[in-house]
């Protein structure tokens, strides 16, 4: 069993000559949870998409079990999961079939079922995804992160939207990844200390 | 030339002050070769036995076609070397080179209209070369509209450069399918903007106006890509005191 | 991984013909361009017949280009097509399953089609199998060459005119050759070396246009 880890060094993005954000390093092994706070348009999903490897950054490295990402032995993406802001979830799909297609694995009919239990969904799991509420469409694209069994969780905001007992099984879905060696970077703008962060990093006052 | 001073071309101070200081250089000189062309090409040479006076158009047209051709090989080639070495510098000169080649393709094509009118009384004639000359100004506009597009800098740069790969590798295509489809068609015209056989005396100022022009085209694109570098380097120290330290000598 | 390209196959499948207006839009374009043309110019065969090879050829590229413009953008919009960036499969092999998808739900009606446009035209015989074969052979060189327009112009609001300019000089050879092909077999000369053209721009395009259209599509959702 390996040791999973992730090490950033001095990342920094510029979009046209403007500063999004710079110096950010941090190491995060498994169980460890990481959150990027800061007041809205401070970069915090600009950093996100930048851990994920979507957006290049202007410098910097992110190296993944002392891998570097864009080196092509690192097999970064098979140990990451993100969710941003948008869904993921394709309309003319149904809830049921937009799940299916995250063609990952063998998850067992047990745990998908449990998790669509606790979230509510499986009365609208025949639903067209566009005829679903923006607050069910967030529930389905978690449950896709939440039944993806992969190490590194990365998540944009992930209680936004969610009623309250959707956000209390999402925590402690969270805890319960961490307890069993996952790892976790989210973002907030909000100041709740639900969930303990082991690390924080701050773009209000970069 | 030892790979290290190649390498060093990428930074963009060197590369800046390199443009500013060979840009009067390369407009004098051009300036002086177009000149000894012209006056080659129009007034010392002697006219075609077969088109008169009208062929003295070739020592406009053809430096014009050749020079627009090989920017756009050029613009390729710095936009994989920009690609490839995420360089700046390399991405200022492909941007650079499409407006400057596109307008020496539309020199190209007036010229080449012009020649058509006394050679067969219509503007335009659906020649292999003067129809791949209209597509490459095609390929040149789509270069610069995705430019103007993305807002992004470094979006537009990589998007752009990927297109003008794709280009570069259609333009052979391209040109031979013109020439294909242009050769079933040859009933009638026969267009000879070739030069198979051209006396010595027609040929030396034609080859003194490829290297006016080309000199023209550097000339350009060293103001243009000092200016593009610039704008990109704005934040950057060099570039300030550059800007500020004229005005202290001032 | 095939299993996993099938999926993908048969999703964009679905997912394109819940979105069955894009793609009749597309499919009744080209059967008016080809109708109005006849319509125009009156019932003289001699000249249905010359001009049927370009007609079908600029009907199809206008169709394409209406269609390919949604090939991303909903996908962009909605989120997934990021998720698709960020698997481990390769983003070449599902960009190449998507358009392929794509060219089966957008051209293989054009082309069943084209035959019965074909015999309106006053085309006999043999002749319909090859405009049949020539669309064929030619749309998924244009429907790739469509896709990497799609995917350099993904992030821009109105990119139409910008398709149109990218996608017109690189498709040109096969609108040459493809009109050639059909000409050549109405006039009774073998028609060939225009269709091995189109082949072999089809092999070039399929295999190479994936790999930039991926490259395009990266950088655009940067």
């Amino acid at each position: 069993m390996t040791q999973y880890n992730l090490q950033i060094n001095f990342l920094e993005l510029y979009r046209n000559d403007d500063r999004i954000f710079s110096e950010i390093s941090f190491h995060l092994s498994e169980g460890q949870h990481l959150l990027i706070s800061g007041a809205n348009g401070t970069g915090k999903t600009s950093l996100l998409r930048v851990i994920c490897g979507l957006t290049i950054p202007t410098g910097g490295t992110i190296v993944w079990n002392q891998l570097a990402t864009n080196n092509i032995d690192c097999h970064y993406h098979e140990h990451l999961a993100y969710l941003g802001h948008k869904n993921a979830l394709i309309p003319e799909l149904t809830a049921r079939e937009n799940l299916e297609y995250t063609f990952e694995g063998n998850r067992s009919m047990n745990r998908t079922s449990s998790v669509l239990e606790a979230f509510g969904l499986n009365k609208y799991l025949d639903q067209y995804a566009e005829k679903l509420s923006n607050g069910q469409i967030r529930k389905v694209a978690l449950s896709r992160i939440l039944l993806s069994e992969k190490t590194l969780w990365i998540l944009d905001e992930p209680v936004a939207n969610l009623d309250t007992s959707g956000t209390q099984f999402l925590l402690a879905e969270m805890q319960a990844h961490l307890d069993q060696g996952g790892m976790l970077i989210t973002t907030s703008n909000l100041n709740d200390q639900t969930l303990k962060p082991n690390s924080e990093i701050n773009l209000d006052k970069a | 030339m030892n790979l290290k001073s190649i390498y060093k071309l990428g930074s963009p101070p060197l590369f800046y002050k390199l443009c500013i200081v060979l840009e009067p250089w390369f407009l004098i000189s051009s300036i002086l070769l177009i000149a000894v062309g012209m006056y080659g090409g129009l007034f010392v040479a002697p006219p075609d036995y077969q088109m008169g006076d009208a062929f003295r158009i070739i020592y406009f047209h053809v430096p014009s076609a050749y020079v627009s051709m090989m920017a756009y090989v050029y613009m390729a080639t710095s936009a994989i070397i920009g690609l490839i070495w995420r360089s700046n510098v390399a991405f200022s000169l492909a941007k650079s080179c499409a407006p400057i080649g596109a307008s020496f393709t539309f020199l190209a094509l007036i010229t080449g209209m012009l020649w058509g009118k006394p050679m067969w009384g219509t503007a335009w004639v659906w020649d292999a070369r003067l129809t791949s000359e209209l597509i490459l100004l095609f390929l040149y506009l789509a270069y610069i509209m995705l430019h103007l597009s993305i807002p992004d800098r470094s979006k537009a740069d990589r998007a752009t450069a990927l297109l003008a790969i794709v280009g570069v590798v259609n333009i052979p295509i391209i040109h031979y399918s013109v020439v294909w489809w242009n050769t079933l068609h040859q009933a009638s015209t026969i267009s000879k903007f070739a030069k198979p056989s051209i006396a010595t005396e027609m040929l030396w100022p034609l080859i003194i106006m490829i290297l006016g022009y080309t000199l023209l085209f550097a000339a350009f694109l060293a103001k243009r890509t000092a200016a593009e570098l610039a704008v990109r380097e704005k934040r950057t120290r060099w570039l300030q005191t550059l800007i500020v330290g004229d005005k202290n000598n001032a | 991984m095939m299993k996993v390209l099938r999926i993908i196959f048969l999703k964009d499948l679905k997912v394109s013909l819940r979105r069955w207006s894009d793609l009749l839009t597309s499919f009744i374009l080209f059967v008016l361009v080809c109708l109005i043309f006849p319509l125009t110019l009156g019932n003289d065969p001699s000249l249905l017949l010359k001009i049927i090879g370009p007609v079908m050829l600029v009907a199809a590229l206008l169709a394409t280009l209406l269609a390919m413009q949604n090939i991303f953008r909903p996908d962009v919009l909605n989120g997934s097509l990021e998720q698709l960036t960020l698997n481990t499969y390769p983003l070449t092999l599902i960009i190449c399953t998507k358009i392929f998808s794509f060219w089966a739900i957008t051209s293989l009606p054009l082309i069943l089609i084209s035959g019965f446009i074909a015999s309106s035209y006053y085309v006999t015989g043999n002749s319909i199998l090859i405009v049949i074969l020539t669309l064929l052979l030619s749309t998924p060189s244009l429907v790739h060459i469509s896709a990497l327009a799609a995917a350099l112009t993904v992030a821009i609001r109105y990119p139409g005119a910008l398709m149109a300019l990218i996608i017109i000089p690189l498709s040109l050879p096969i609108m040459i050759f493809g009109a050639k092909a059909i000409e050549f077999s109405i006039s009774g000369i073998d028609a060939s070396a225009p269709l091995y053209f189109l082949l072999g721009m089809m092999f070039f395009t399929c295999s190479l246009g994936p790999v930039v259209t991926a490259a395009a599509i990266k950088i655009s959702i940067d």
